[in-house]
């Protein structure tokens, strides 16, 4: 398997494919490798500093942006130092350019959440989706519940775990879907489609790679034979 | 397109966001650590740095 800022690298290509071929245009996304060679940052070109991530216009016809897109991806390879792994993530819808306030982001840490083979509890789902916006209603659930009150913002939505959360090309689709993006270019689905289905093929393969007995187990049931690795 | 940031140079890009942001490290760390970071500014620099000062991930 390549390096660290090989698959990097690869990485930032298919982002950068997938968010000009839908939602922006003239976006690259850059890795850069912290000289520890074990962390690589990917984000859009143009940011200041690795600490400071610049956003993407949500335009395609060269009409001024009034909503962002917020992407930022800290890699490192996984446990047997083969394979790409996102050890944390956030993206988001942005509302202004300055603050980077966003209206939804979704959050990933691969160390965090209650999964099996976690080390420790935490309050928040290794995924999970912020809303920043105001409800009644839970105010009132709240209330009956006994709970203060936090409001809407402060709550962690979990979404489908360290495996199967969502992609960039989910969170897209999300804005299309509901009327959050000004604009798409032709094809954008088709482009969102591609990388989508690389991203949930890698996926699965890293989930297999970490339970091989119950993969093995289904592909038996299947009618496969499988033969375990020697010891 | 690769480039190369140095752990000094990452750290005192890490230091002046935390000097702006009025936190210190040992703080930034701690609340991060303990999931009680709940500014989206500093939750999104958590997510940048988090995994290089904890060894986590």
């Amino acid at each position: 398997m390549t390096s660290l800022a090989e698959q990097a690298r690869s990485f930032a290509a298919t982002l950068t494919e997938l968010v000009n071929g839908t939602v922006s245009n003239d976006v690259q996304f850059v890795t850069t490798l912290l000289d520890d060679d074990r962390t690589a940052w990917v984000a859009p070109y143009g940011s200041e500093k690795v600490t400071k991530p610049a956003l993407i216009p949500l335009t395609v016809r060269g009409v001024e942006p009034r909503l962002w897109l917020a992407a930022q991806f800290t890699t490192r390879l996984d446990d047997e130092g083969e394979h790409l792994s996102v050890a944390s993530s956030k993206f988001a819808l942005c509302v202004d350019h300055a603050t980077s306030n966003s209206l939804i982001r979704v959050e990933y840490e691969r160390g965090k959440g209650h999964e099996p083979g976690g080390s420790a509890r935490h309050r928040r789902p290794a995924a999970h989706v912020q809303v920043h916006g105001s409800s009644t209603q839970l105010g009132h659930a709240q209330a009956l519940a006994g709970s203060r009150y936090r409001p809407l913002e402060k709550l962690h939505f979990p979404v489908g775990g360290r495996r199967f959360r969502p992609s960039l090309e989910d969170f897209i689709e999300f804005l299309y879907d509901e009327g959050l993006l000004p604009a798409t270019h032709e094809g954008w689905r088709d482009v969102l489609d591609r990388t989508r289905g690389d991203y949930l093929f890698r996926q699965l393969r890293a989930a297999v790679r970490r339970d091989g007995a119950t993969a093995a187990d289904q592909l038996r049931t299947m009618g496969y034979e499988v033969t375990p690795p020697p010891e | 397109m690769v480039d190369t940031i140095s752990m000094d140079s990452f750290e005192a890009e890490l230091d002046d966001a935390l000097v702006s942001a009025h936190v210190s490290r040992e703080e930034f760390i701690e609340r991060g650590l303990a999931d009680e970071l709940e500014d989206e500014g500093l939750r999104a620099l958590w997510l940048i740095a988090g995994p290089v000062l904890t060894s986590d991930g």
